[in-house]
């Protein structure tokens, strides 16, 4: 009464029925799930969406300036919160710069940060996440406990307490952003390498006598890249919005240099909400639209690349 | 069995009484990515009062579906009964209202779902969730309602029943829960009780003890039994007439001892040979070759036919759905040459792979 | 229970000296000097040099690190958290005019959050792919994406100056002293540290229900004739609760952050603005207490989550 039919067998047949041509049929196989993923992608109109709206903002910050005549800097006393006109598309600030040109400018520097920051700190959390996935042990508990506090402190708290003594320009935000967003990265590829360090192919390779450094580099990464992927893209977006929050409190980038976050600080003054909102709205709005698109970006990633988290 | 009688809605049912339950040409449609997929297509079957109807097939076959759709239990959507008829008790629950069906739930018919470990609710404890369905269709207090549980529970053979409706499921072994779960589905002595594949995911030692559990409790309520598996030796255990599906339909349907000794479809006729037996070397064991069937298109034929030595090069089997006709006593076969089935010995009865012929 | 809370509180004091011992060295790394900051450059003389030196020397500044540290967190334990530089008033009268209303408002801003996340993280998960999933997922993402900030300036904008309904600053109109004035001031800070903390809990919400929701037991629930409603709150809720609590419970030290701005777009008399106003002014006794204080809530609210988790899931054992 034990003898059941297993209609998993057979399912495997056609597979050996390619065996003989395993050269093209590896290439399809290796093709097939990045242009699934692909098609996916395309699918989602959000997504789509997102990452236009996202390269037409990338590609105005970069090239506007090439195209006209944008002065972020000169002061003119004689024209201080004006309000927008044909001169100044925005208006002019506080000090009487042209807003539309700080826009611009500060969304260099805001997506810079943003950008940077990820990288920098997928990298960290990447280290961190291969090490203590793959040297187990101490290390990894140390590490773990480490990335527990790290994930729980509120960073814009430290991040206050720290750049408000060393002060703060562009490397020191990148790197403090850095610091304290590594966690999520270091606890998904430790997550990967434990559950692939168990997968036949990583024990044959360990049984081969590979090296453990060759082994997070040749199979444990490739495999966690998609995810480590998603999760930077949206880290880029959380790093904008850091970066805007720091510098509205006056702990971020300072003046004269531009960034969507010192833009807003303005509207600390009640008069400058009141009657000038050409001096917050631009560059709230900018923000929200930059940090919108790239979410919808990544949780488009996340949806194309893992079918199954859906 | 020249008069060949064909199943349908105004033909009266075997036997002069009104069957438990009566469905007739059942549609169940999934919406897919891939399109619509016709996991139940135009099923047929009755279940007298008393009785344990075996179902086999293979994951997909549509046996699940089928037993699922009786309580409104697919999940809708992506799926939705298309079509056909569901008489329970002399009620029709296609289209019934969502109320009919939740006062039937539980009370008139029960489940057994496959896997134990799931199907339990983790965080409540065993006792409660016995009790739980208890107090919805009688109304009982908690404490009467935890009483009733704590019987279930010996009936089924839980050992220190108080104790054990106390714990949480966690606490249990795999047979255990199995158990847990028979008492809840027969706990307000259900008419019918559908059982999903009870004994898949449990240790080849506990399903015997979980089979007879089960026997045990449907001889102790009296109520016809469902019991869906992909172990033909089960059937054999167990039911009394026996329904082989594939590819969302019925392929054949008779009396266990009728279809085990003479099957009249090729597909039984593999299944059968795919069985170990003790007159037989397990060297001889043979597997049916390639694959289930993709349900995503209406097959127009026999949906077995590319695996089928009788029909694979016959057009007629490839256009032409063969109906569910009458080849003997209580005993029906949708195959357009049921005569040639057994004609040679059960191992030649199927076509070797060639699957790439549907595509 | 017992050997497992104890030995998880002695972890918890561990990191928490450890900590205490980073924030300190950072800050005592820094550059610049708290006492020479204060006095303008132009009035910059030799004089000058040694009324610092004898600054340093009142203040205990003068002494090695590790001194400096046992000494501080020997006072700490007393409540005597020493004095701001900057004004030369005990850092804890400081701190404690201004927890009150940081607590206040994160206590009310919190219970918002909770309460939108569960109504509509459920709702969305039941309703899952259809429009009303799309219109509550939407929202959150954009209140995500927002900076929470902006949507307070914006708020001010709508309802302060436009409509005028509601106060835009502090906690009370000056001179007025009714319960009706306090929470006007209330609304507009609870309502968008609520709006923004909520964003984040509501998707983590809504996808645990949906794990959940197509899980086997709700399937058993319903088999035994349970409402659709009734299998989703007896049985659906309780198990997605599980992971939920423990995120809300990791979530309210990221709820300082959000009252740091909140307090700072509303100039509420709060933590928050104090720490901006201090960063700026390099006082350091105060700086360091607020980043204890928050190690303290980072701490505690991890321990809290931990604890949760083993009272709430029957399956974790206690090792």
């Amino acid at each position: 009464m034990t003898a059941t039919f297993d209609p998993n067998l057979p399912a495997a047949a056609p597979a050996a029925d390619h065996s003989h041509d395993a050269a093209e049929g590896l290439a399809a196989v290796r093709r097939s799930p990045s242009r699934m993923a692909l098609r996916r992608y395309m699918s989602n109109r959000l997504a789509v969406a997102g990452a236009v709206v996202l390269v037409v903002l990338v590609l105005g910050v970069l090239l506007l300036p090439v195209f006209m005549h944008l002065d972020p800097y000169t002061v003119d006393p004689l024209n201080v919160r004006a309000k927008p006109t044909g001169d100044h598309l925005l208006g002019t600030d506080g000090v009487g710069r042209d807003v539309f040109a700080r826009l611009v400018y500060g969304g260099r520097i805001s997506m810079l940060i943003g950008f940077s920051a990820a990288l920098l700190a997928v990298l960290i959390g990447s280290l961190i996440g291969a090490l203590a996935g793959t040297l187990g042990g101490w290390v990894d508990s140390t590490f773990m406990r480490m990335a527990d506090v790290f994930m729980s402190f509120p960073n814009l708290v430290a991040i206050i307490v720290v750049v408000g003594i060393f002060g703060a320009n562009v490397i020191v935000m990148v790197i403090l952003l850095a610091l304290f967003g590594w966690t999520q990265t270091a606890r998904v590829v430790r997550g990967m390498i434990l559950s692939l360090r168990e997968r036949e192919y990583v024990q044959a390779s360990r049984a081969f006598g590979a090296k453990p450094l060759w082994l997070i580099s040749r199979h444990l990464l490739p495999a966690a890249l998609s995810q480590v992927v998603v999760l930077m893209t949206l880290e880029v977006a959380g790093f904008i919005l850091s970066e805007a929050a720091l510098s509205f409190l006056g702990v971020g980038i300072q003046p004269p240099t531009a960034s969507w976050g010192n833009m807003l600080q303005a509207a600390q003054q009640y008069t400058v909400i009141s009657s000038m909102p050409w001096l917050w709205l631009p560059p709230g709005l900018a923000i929200a639209l930059t940090v919108l698109a790239i979410n919808f970006v990544g949780d488009g990633l996340r949806d194309a690349l893992d079918p199954r988290q859906r | 069995m020249t008069e060949q009688v064909s199943i349908t809605k105004d033909t009266a049912p075997i036997g002069d009484e009104q069957p438990l339950l009566q469905v007739t040409d059942l549609q169940v449609e999934f919406r897919t990515d891939a399109g619509r997929a016709y996991a139940v297509d135009g099923v047929s079957f009755s279940i007298a009062a008393g009785e344990i109807l075996g179902v086999v097939g293979e994951s997909g076959s549509g046996k699940s579906v089928t037993a699922m759709s009786i309580l409104g239990l697919v999940p809708s959507p992506p799926g939705r009964i298309a079509g056909g008829s569901i008489v329970l008790q002399g009620q029709e629950l296609v289209g019934a209202s969502e109320r009919t069906l939740r006062k039937l739930r539980g009370s008139a018919v029960g489940v057994i779902f496959q896997d134990p470990m799931t199907a339990l609710n983790p965080v409540q404890r065993v006792g409660r969730q016995i009790a739980e369905g208890i107090r919805i269709h009688r109304g009982l207090s908690k404490d009467k309602a935890l009483e009733r549980a704590v019987e279930l529970l010996a009936l089924v053979g839980v050992p220190q029943p108080e104790l054990r409706a106390r714990q949480y499921p966690h606490e249990f072994s795999g047979g255990m829960r199995q158990r847990a779960m028979i008492a809840m589905a027969i706990a307000n002595d259900p008419a019918l009780l559908i059982a999903d594949e009870p004994t898949t995911a449990l240790d080849v030692t506990i399903q015997a003890q979980v089979l007879d559990v089960i026997r045990h409790s449907q001889q102790e309520t009296g109520a016809a039994t469902i019991f869906i598996t992909h172990d033909l030796g089960v059937v054999a255990e167990l039911a009394e007439r026996v329904m082989v599906m594939y590819g969302g339909r019925v392929m054949e349907t008779g009396r266990v001892s009728t279809i085990f000794r003479q099957p009249r479809h090729p597909y039984t006729a593999g299944l059968l040979a795919s069985l170990p037996s003790l007159t037989r070397d397990d060297a001889e064991l043979t597997p049916i070759p390639g694959n289930p069937p993709s349900i995503l298109a209406k097959v127009k034929g026999c949906p077995f036919q590319p695996r089928c030595v009788i029909g694979r090069d016959r057009d007629i089997c490839a256009a032409e759905r063969p109906p569910l006709l009458e080849v003997g006593t209580d005993h029906l076969s949708a195959c357009h040459f049921p005569d040639e089935v057994g004609a040679s010995a059960p191992e030649q009865q199927v076509a070797p792979d060639d699957s790439e012929v549907r595509s | 229970m017992g050997a497992y809370l104890l030995r998880r509180l002695a972890s918890t004091v561990l990191v928490f000296f450890l900590i205490t011992i980073v924030v300190f060295t950072l800050i005592h790394l820094a550059p610049g000097d708290p006492i020479a900051m204060q006095i303008p450059p132009d009035q910059y003389t030799s004089a000058t040099q040694d009324f610092i030196a004898a600054k340093r020397h009142e203040l205990g500044l003068d002494r090695a690190l590790p001194i400096q540290y046992l000494t501080w967190i020997g006072h700490a334990f007393t409540g005597d958290l020493g004095l701001s530089i900057v004004n030369g008033r005990p850092v804890s009268e400081i701190i404690g005019e201004r927890i009150v209303p940081t607590l206040e408002l994160m206590s009310l801003g919190m219970i918002l959050a909770i309460v939108i996340a569960l109504v509509f993280g459920t709702w969305a998960a039941v309703r899952k792919n259809r429009i009303v999933d799309y219109v509550i997922t939407f929202f959150s993402m954009l209140t995500i994406s927002t900076p929470g900030f902006f949507i307070g300036i914006m708020a001010i904008y709508l309802f302060s100056v436009k409509l005028k309904l509601l106060p835009s600053a502090g906690m009370s109109t000056t001179g007025v002293h009714t319960t009706a004035d306090a929470l006007k001031h209330l609304i507009l800070p609870v309502t968008i540290l609520g709006l923004t903390m909520s964003a984040g809990l509501l998707r983590f919400v809504r996808g645990a229900m949906i794990s959940e929701l197509t899980a086997d037991y709700q399937r058993t629930a319903l088999a035994k004739g349970l409402t659709r409603g009734g299998v989703v709150v007896k049985h659906v809720f309780r198990n997605a609760l599980i992971p939920i609590l423990t995120v809300i419970a990791y979530m309210i030290p990221q709820l300082l952050s959000g009252a740091v701005l909140i307090e700072s777009v509303f100039a509420w008399p709060g933590m928050g603005s104090m720490v901006v106003d201090e960063a700026a002014k390099n006082d350091f006794p105060v700086l360091i207490a607020f980043a204890m204080l928050t190690a303290i809530l980072v701490l505690l609210s991890n321990l809290v989550a931990d604890v949760l988790y083993t009272l709430v899931d029957p399956r974790v054992k206690l090792r």
